[in-house]
């Protein structure tokens, strides 16, 4: 991050347009302008998000939709980061996978739906592997592109010392491709927590906050979607936080210190 | 023309390609081959293990339809030119969509990057409202404008807003300190400038998020008309789910994906014929 210390005061200029829009929002609800099931007025809202802290149902659906996400993100992870090393290694099993991963990445990621559901049914099974797609891909190629441009001259630094190739791999390409692991994991989990949403969404079948967010919107409840979408992005948020900082404090794996310079 | 080498790049950058070893054609050619040789192999793979699994009848036929089926759908849907109707109904709502999100992105991203002030008010709201994935807009947007055609136009347009708003700010404020150096040297009027440097160096940067912005803008269509539509390739998909037409689920699945193939491919080809100074990432 860019932040220094100058720049640490808060800008009021950048509070002026989400003021105008507060004001704006009041003052239309206020004098019944616009469709109240629509523009929610600010005290609905607000009544909203206290009901929905009380409500069991909310956080039980939350609760769900962070597990599936785990599940799936860590499947799909776990085999895309195998996978993103044995091709970032091999140069020769980057020609076989290759051209297959990128065809199929091509497909828009919710286009699996009618087929998972059709072959796996409307349960966890369909979304959990949904998920771990939506995690597989930036795991598998950021993993990749660390283990490819792991620096030569450390490789060869490995060959001098007559290390085995599984040695030059753990002890040299690895922790010169972790920083790539660590950014790809991070990415994955961004785009599984999309695909959580996005399955829970579309199957609307189960349990979930995307099928919260859908019976909501059936309900024309715009205060309790715009809740959930709240919720969302702060569980998001929460997450890749969470990530971020326990790879930050991570240990150094063996070796990183060969890799640092 | 924009074929010809900005001169100020032509004397900043030396020309790299000029060095690279020409290699014989033959050479050439047989590694091409082999390339696909060896990534054919999954593939061919996949497809021998589908047909063993129709074969044996380890799934049902109608969760399962045979490569052949499936092949035959291909064809009828094409000849049929429901294939070519449905694509049109989508790529139409991508191309309106994106003219829609991406012209307001980039005249944002152009006045942010060049004006300080206009950043300070509009770039922090803009940047983080834009945290919110695309796809949870979905039912706010639904409430909002019902489930017309101004919804797919407005999730087009909101997810081709923000690469095109990112990366045409970037694109003003990134063209290298020595270029303007060069131009302050040789004295450039401001229209010398603006057409030798600064749209020199931002058009990469503006044809990768059009590009990225082509690529959201399709994968949120299908996401779209899955839900809520009558017509488009991903109302047809999810459709024939409905009635069990699995061959044409997968007639569909790859459609999707050769389109998004293809228009990322164009944009690549045209990317380097228009822009052969474009500077590496």
């Amino acid at each position: 991050m860019m932040r220094g210390t100058a720049r640490s005061q808060v800008d009021w200029r950048s509070l002026a347009l989400p003021a105008a829009c507060v004001l704006l929002w009041v003052a239309a609800s206020a004098t019944g302008w616009w469709n109240p099931n629509i523009l929610v007025p600010p005290k609905q809202l607000a009544a909203g998000f206290i009901d929905a802290t009380r409500n069991i149902d909310f956080w039980l659906a939350a609760g769900s939709s962070v597990m599936r996400l785990g599940i799936g993100w860590m499947i799909g992870s776990l085999a895309g980061v195998l996978l993103g090393i044995i091709a970032g290694c091999s140069p020769l099993a980057e020609r076989f996978v290759a051209p297959s991963l990128n065809s199929v990445r091509q497909v828009a990621l919710f286009a699996w739906i009618p087929l998972l559901t059709a072959w796996f049914g409307d349960g966890d099974t369909a979304k959990v592997i949904l998920i771990a797609v939506a995690a597989f891909f930036p795991a598998a190629l950021n993993t990749e592109i660390g283990c490819r441009e792991a620096p030569a001259a450390l490789i060869e630094v490995g060959r001098v010392f007559e290390f085995s190739y599984l040695a030059r791999v753990r002890r040299i390409v690895l922790p010169s491709a972790r920083p790539s692991i660590a950014a790809g994991l991070q990415i994955a989990l961004t785009s599984a927590w999309i695909g959580t949403i996005g399955a829970e969404y579309l199957i609307d079948q189960g349990d979930g906050l995307g099928v919260f967010l859908a019976s909501a919107r059936m309900d024309n409840r715009m205060d309790v979607v715009l809740v959930c979408i709240v919720a969302l992005g702060l569980i998001g948020y929460l997450l890749s936080t969470l990530l971020r900082v326990s790879f930050a404090k991570g240990a150094p794996l063996r070796g990183a210190v060969l890799a640092d310079d | 023309m924009m074929r010809a080498v900005p001169f100020i790049h032509a004397i900043v950058s030396p020309d790299t390609k000029a060095r690279r070893p020409a290699a014989g054609t033959r050479l050439r050619v047989a590694r091409r081959l082999q390339s696909i040789a060896i990534g054919s192999v999954i593939p061919l793979a996949v497809l021998g293990v589908w047909s063993l699994a129709v074969a044996w009848h380890l799934m049902r036929s109608q969760i399962l339809p045979s490569p052949v089926t499936v092949w035959q759908t291909g064809i009828d849907l094409l000849r049929g030119g429901d294939l070519f109707a449905a694509l049109a109904v989508s790529l139409q709502r991508v191309v309106f969509g994106l003219l829609i999100g991406g012209t307001l992105g980039f005249i944002l991203g152009v006045a942010m990057g060049r004006s300080r002030t206009i950043d300070a008010y509009l770039g922090p709201t803009v940047r983080t409202i834009c945290q919110i994935p695309t796809i949870a807009w979905l039912p706010v947007f639904m409430l909002f404008f019902g489930i017309g055609e101004e919804l797919k136009l407005a999730i087009i347009a909101k997810a081709a807003f923000l690469p095109l708003l990112l990366n045409s700010f970037a694109g003003m404020r990134t063209a290298p300190a020595r270029f303007h150096e060069v131009a302050d040297v040789l004295e450039l009027s401001a229209w010398q400038r603006l057409r030798l440097v600064t749209i020199p160096s931002a058009l990469p940067l503006l044809a990768a998020g059009f590009r990225l912005a082509l690529s959201n803008a399709w994968h949120v269509l299908i996401v779209v008309e899955m839900l809520a539509s009558a017509a488009g390739i991903g109302h047809m998909m999810a459709w024939s789910r409905t009635l069990f037409q699995l061959d044409v689920v997968f007639v569909t699945i790859a459609v999707i994906g050769a389109t998004g193939w293809l228009m990322d491919a164009g944009m690549r080809w045209a990317e380097r014929r228009l822009m052969p100074w474009s500077l590496p990432a």
